[in-house]
């Protein structure tokens, strides 16, 4: 047996040993990203590209649940409700209410709208929630379009910032009385909301609550934003 | 004349100057007094606008225009801007500015705001079971039949759960199970929504094209304040907002537009336009009218007579025009402009007889008596067949002119004999060679082309809407995806709830043919039917289905709520002004429209005819089916009328030479209409009334020369009469609106044609 040769066996037990273990990785990994092209597939297979591509951009979805208590008024006791949420920037908030009922809706830029158990968008016909949108983002600036905003004192125990926003317009005045707004800050300096307080001329109370959960946002569910 | 009509007439031939001057002033002062206080009392009483002219005696159409009246007073502007925010605060601010007008009832951008919603859910809140959509219907039918509420529940937590929803809040206090939510939400949202462009957008009630955003401001004017004076003023304000944000935001180089629509728009635009004729027409006239008796006469003095005829024919007829009709047309000044020229005509004889005579004033008015009386019953005589249209318009033409020939026929018997001057004017005098040929020819050639003669009756020819206003109301019609003006079906019967019940059944047989329709069954349902929905939630609760719900409501609510039940009765005024349905009572009949967005179908127009009691309403084209009816009836009226004039004519010249007289008015009328087909493309109602006053007028000319002979001095009063009457009516061809101008045109032609045939036509020479 000659020596080269002696040589030559582990580098070649090295080089096929190595590109098993690449393939077994890729492998692996296919494996991971299969079921979630297939959910895109399932969607709409012409989405497929635009979705793959928007995954990987630089956009960060927030996803988190809620708990909603409505007092009103007439009302013998405050109706509860929770769910999930997801929020796009720039795109729109995903709404789940899982309890009492099951319904999911769409607060895009362009309209809210329904989505039937198939899946399929209905654009509702209701007052669109443009500055939903703004609340979510907590943006200021463009809550400054439909509010007059006012910082509360910020409470040491709780770290979030509140704003006190009064309509400006009539039409927003006959919706709501004030809406207090709490924010919480990311790392990364994004703003988000921890719970939104809406206050109606006639008394009734809507207080949501917010939070972030780690769970990661599925492509079904941003193939709604689209 | 009789001894004994000479011997009634003796006091008028014998009055002193001193008398028949008080006669005359007395007569002056009276009608002063009158218009005063006519005038003091109101000035609401003017409208504009052809169609407001025509008085339709169908109670079909009575309805129609009973039904039509909610969008009278209803106007609405776009405020269309790049950016929503921007439309908005533009909308806030032409709100703010329209706030503290007198004239203003509601001004609004948001339909669903507060107030409009409190009183809605004020009124249906009284029996909120009454009312339910289709959807709640089966959802509530099918909880029966299925023992299953679960989809009941849902509903009811969708709505309560929604984040801020004002129907849900307003309607709470009312009706805990949301059933009137969920019905005031699907007809003030869901069905404007699926059927027209409207969308709500940062709050806004808006439209959006593909670069602006429009922001709309819903005007409602008080009742009181539709008129003319009031509408005009209303125009020229949203005018001026107009062209303030449009120039302000150009400046800004900012894309922006305000857009208006609305029907008083249209009578404020016409009424605009009328005004300025009457002033642009009435001066013209009498610069030409004085030029031609400063010519005739070369005196100052007669001059004054003449204008002094003309002032007081004008005073009696708008006397007699204010204390005759309740609304006056504005149009009916611009047709009567032609007064100017048939009254100077009287003052023309006298004054004509006094230069050439020189007699006595009581000699004078001796002379002109029995011409002056024919001439003037004469013209009352052809007018008069105005009475014979539906046309509302004409009959005040007629009194207007009438009443004003009254007037310059008293002034010139009264005040003109009296009058002093000596010059010798120019003379107008023309006598030709005159030839029988002549009559022939031009009769040959009238019957030659009477079967080229082209009626086209369609209104909207006759009618002038502003172009401006057109283009804007077809571009809001693009942006709002309904029409301006809805189409109209007519649905009538003997008891409002069998019309409701009717209303309802074809509005959903026409909706599932996918008509887009308002109709008043959306808002108001029969007894029976909201007995039926009471019934059906008081069913579902028995059947324990508002469990889920029932732990959220006071105790005993829905039980409550049910004991209390009972069907709504009237609606409301404001429910009707909102959606523009209504109920209106004419000729013993119940009557309702479904208001179509577009003209229907033919399988929507079969249902239509196969409804009972309904009908498709299509105002314009039943206008001009009664203007082509009328165009007929006068045609047929002139004809009678025409053999009694024969047969009078024939009593004092004799038949042949009363033949040969009607020929040249006949003849005359006839050749204007057809010359006035070369200038328009077809003719219409008022070319054929132009023809009853050519026959009219020339039917003098043929009784001055047949009385006198071919005189110098006849034909320089028939000269002057013509060229007068030919320059007033003249000027009317010149009118922006079809119905005058064709009007004028025909009369200019047939006033020039009856000069020149009867200076050519011999009528002394044909004996009895």
């Amino acid at each position: 047996m000659k020596v080269t040769s002696i040589k030559t066996v582990p580098q070649t037990f090295r080089f096929v040993f190595m590109s098993c273990v690449l393939c077994l990785s890729l492998l692996a990994e296919a494996q991971k990203i299969t079921p979630k092209l297939n959910e895109i597939a399932e969607i709409k297979p012409e989405l497929k590209l635009e979705l793959t591509q928007e995954l990987t951009s630089e956009l960060s979805p927030v996803k988190g649940s809620f708990f909603q208590s409505k007092n009103i008024k007439p009302l013998k006791r405050p109706f509860k409700s929770e769910g999930s949420f997801i929020y796009l920037p720039n795109k729109g908030l995903l709404w789940q209410t899982k309890k009492p009922i099951r319904s999911l809706k769409l607060f895009a830029n362009n309209g809210v709208y329904k989505i039937d158990e198939q899946g399929k968008k209905h654009k509702e016909a209701q007052l669109d929630n443009d500055f939903f949108l703004a609340l979510f983002a907590a943006d200021e600036e463009k809550l400054a379009r439909f509010f007059t905003t006012k910082k509360l004192e910020k409470k040491p125990e709780t770290n979030l910032t509140c704003l006190a926003l009064t309509p400006i317009s009539s039409t927003m005045k006959s919706l709501f009385e004030s809406i207090n707004l709490c924010t919480t800050e990311l790392i990364d300096g994004t703003k988000l909301p921890k719970k939104i307080a809406l206050i109606e001329p006639k008394g009734n109370h809507t207080e949501i609550n917010f939070e972030l959960s780690t769970e990661p946002v599925s492509a079904t569910e941003l193939a709604y934003f689209e | 004349m009789s001894k004994a009509v000479i011997k009634f007439l003796n006091p008028l031939y014998t009055l002193k100057q001193k008398s028949s001057l008080v006669l005359w002033l007395s007569m002056v002062a009276l009608c002063c007094t009158i218009l005063l206080v006519e005038f003091n009392k109101t000035e609401a009483k003017f409208n504009a606008g052809l169609l407001a002219a025509l008085e339709i005696n169908s109670p079909k159409h009575q309805a129609a225009i009973a039904l039509g009246q909610n969008y009278q007073n209803k106007l609405l502007l776009l405020v269309g801007h790049e950016k929503t925010a921007q439309a908005a605060i533009m909308a806030h601010d032409i709100r703010s500015r329209l706030q503290d007008k007198p004239w203003l009832e509601s001004v609004y951008s948001n339909p669903l705001n507060a107030n409009q919603l409190q009183q809605l859910v004020a009124y249906y809140g009284a029996s909120p079971f009454s009312y339910l959509t289709k959807h709640q219907k089966d959802t509530l039918k099918s909880a029966i039949v299925n023992k299953q509420s679960q989809e009941l529940n849902d509903e009811y937590f969708t709505l309560l759960n929604q984040w801020s929803d004002p129907i849900v809040s307003q309607s709470l206090e009312k009706d805990g199970t949301l059933t009137l939510a969920a019905f005031l939400k699907d007809r003030l949202l869901n069905r404007s929504a699926s059927e027209t462009n409207w969308q709500f957008s940062q709050q806004e009630f808006m439209l959006k094209s593909d670069d602006l955003s429009y922001i709309p401001v819903f005007i409602n004017i008080k009742p009181s304040h539709i008129n003319i004076r009031d509408s005009v003023g209303i125009f020229k304000e949203l005018q001026a907002i107009k062209a303030k944000y449009t120039q302000a935001l150009t400046k800004e180089h900012s894309a922006t537009e305000v857009l208006m629509t609305g029907m008083i728009l249209h009578s404020a635009a016409a009424s605009i336009q009328a005004q300025s004729e009457i002033s642009n027409f009435g001066l013209l006239s009498l610069i030409g009218v004085i030029v031609i008796i400063l010519l005739a006469f070369r005196a100052v003095i007669p001059l004054i007579a003449c204008l002094a005829v003309i002032a007081c024919a004008l005073l009696v007829g708008i006397t007699a025009l204010v204390l005759l009709f309740g609304e006056i047309h504005l149009l009916a000044f611009v047709f009567a402009v032609s007064i100017l020229g048939i009254a100077v005509d009287y003052g023309f004889h006298v004054l004509v007889l006094r230069q050439h005579t020189q007699a006595p004033a009581q000699e004078i008015r001796r002379k002109v008596f029995l011409p002056l009386t024919i001439a003037l019953l004469s013209t009352i005589a052809g007018y008069s067949l105005f009475f014979t249209t539906p046309i509302e318009l004409l009959h005040q033409v007629v009194v207007f002119v009438g009443f004003g020939l009254v007037g310059a026929y008293l002034s010139a018997l009264l005040l003109l004999p009296s009058i002093q001057f000596t010059s010798t004017g120019t003379s107008f005098a023309v006598l030709p060679k005159q030839h029988l040929a002549y009559i022939v020819v031009a009769t040959l050639v009238f019957i030659a082309s009477i079967t080229a003669l082209n009626f086209d009756d369609n209104i909207g020819n006759l009618n002038t809407k502003s172009s401006l206003l057109i283009k804007e109301e077809q571009k809001v019609a693009r942006l709002t995806g309904e029409n301006v003006y809805p189409h109209m079906v007519l649905i009538w019967a003997s008891d409002q709830d069998k019309l409701l019940k009717e209303s309802q059944q074809l509005a959903e047989r026409l909706r599932l043919q996918g008509a887009v329709l308002k109709s008043i069954a959306d808002w108001q349902l029969p007894k029976a039917e909201q007995l039926k929905n009471i019934e059906l939630i008081k069913t579902n609760w028995q059947l324990n289905n508002y469990h889920a719900i029932s732990p959220y409501l006071a105790d005993n609510a829905i039980e409550s709520a049910l004991s209390q039940a009972t069907p709504i009765e009237l609606m409301p005024d404001f429910i009707s002004q909102y959606t523009g349905v209504n109920i209106k009572k004419v000729a013993q009949q119940y009557w309702t429209a479904l208001l179509l967005s577009a003209p229907p179908s033919q399988a929507q127009a079969l249902s239509i005819a196969q409804a009972p009691s309904s009908s498709y309403v299509n105002l314009p084209v039943a206008l001009s089916a009664q203007l082509g009816e009328v165009r007929a009836d006068v045609l047929y009226t002139a004809l009678p009328a025409t053999l009694v004039i024969l047969v009078i004519l024939s009593c004092y010249f004799g038949f042949t030479s009363a033949l040969v007289m009607l020929l040249v008015p006949i003849v005359s009328s006839g050749l204007a209409l057809i010359i006035s087909q070369f200038f328009q493309t077809s003719l219409n109602i008022f070319n054929v009334l132009a023809c009853l006053l050519i026959i009219t007028l020339a039917i003098d000319y043929m009784v001055f020369f047949r009385a006198h002979g071919m005189e110098k001095h006849i034909s320089h009063t028939i000269s002057l009469s013509a060229l007068s009457s030919a320059l007033t009516f003249g000027v009317m061809s010149f009118s922006a609106t079809p119905a005058v101008s064709s009007f004028g045109l025909t009369l200019l032609i047939g006033i020039s044609l009856a000069w020149l045939l009867s200076h050519l036509t011999p009528l002394t020479n044909i004996k009895k």
